[in-house]
């Protein structure tokens, strides 16, 4: 083994950035950014609240070796790489009235998700139709 | 992991409105991923030292599994209904 120093995962920046990013995306789960700033209109204020789904994922690696090279003279190499991607989703949820008269929950019903979860819903029941129709008909009997 | 936390009192006149959200969180060893989930769940309100507090109902979310939960029943039962009408044909010998 050679004395020389190899580049290691703790000495290169990927880890501490990847950490980072984790934190910055843990705290995306905060209150604060659950419910907006309050807006007033006239004696009411409104707060908006919003559903948070963010997701990330990291990879890296490195890694050397080393071999003898022509006149005996040993050959190393070395590397390294790291990657990752990650999602934020947010989803208007309701927005909060508080007037005067009272405090007021209005829901926000999404019509495109809920049209979408129906035709997922559908296809499903269909591919079960379908599929045992096939399975039915490619049977063979003795 | 799930946790609720409560955000920054609002005074509104003699109301103080505080906002309390859920939030639930995992993390891979390592630092290797991480998948947060935050919602809102409900605002606790605090008048002439009254507390009492208004849950913030999510429909969207409730119709949606709804229909997935009847998607997946109701496949599933075709599913069933179908293979065991094709064994009694079978075993009746309706099928030669």
């Amino acid at each position: 083994m050679s004395d020389e120093p190899r580049p290691s995962v703790e000495h290169t920046p990927t880890p501490r950035l990847a950490a980072r990013i984790m934190e910055s995306l843990i705290s995306a789960g905060d209150v604060s950014k659950v419910y907006g700033e309050p807006i007033r209109q006239g004696e009411s204020l409104l707060i908006p609240a919003a559903e948070i789904l963010s997701v990330a994922g990291f990879g890296m690696g490195s890694g050397g070796g080393e071999q003898s090279g022509p006149g005996g003279r040993p050959r190393r190499g070395a590397g390294g790489g790291g990657g990752g991607g990650g999602r934020t989703l947010t989803r208007a949820v309701a927005v909060i009235v508080a007037s005067p008269g009272g405090v007021e929950v209005k829901p926000i019903v999404d019509v495109t998700k809920i049209a979408l979860a129906a035709l997922t819903a559908l296809g499903f029941v269909w591919a079960s139709w379908k599929g045992m129709s096939k399975a039915k008909g490619s049977r063979v009997h003795p | 992991m799930n946790e609720t936390s409560q955000g920054t009192p609002i005074a509104l006149g003699e109301r103080v409105l505080t906002p309390v959200s859920e939030a639930f969180r995992v993390r891979l060893p390592g630092a290797a991923g991480a998948l947060v989930w935050s919602r809102p769940l409900r605002v606790e309100i605090e008048e002439r030292g009254l507390r009492r507090f208004v849950r913030v109902p999510d429909p969207t979310r409730k119709i949606q599994l709804g229909l997935l939960a009847a998607g997946l029943a109701a496949g599933t039962l075709i599913v069933l209904l179908r293979s065991r009408h094709s064994r009694r044909r079978w075993l009746s010998g309706g099928n030669r």
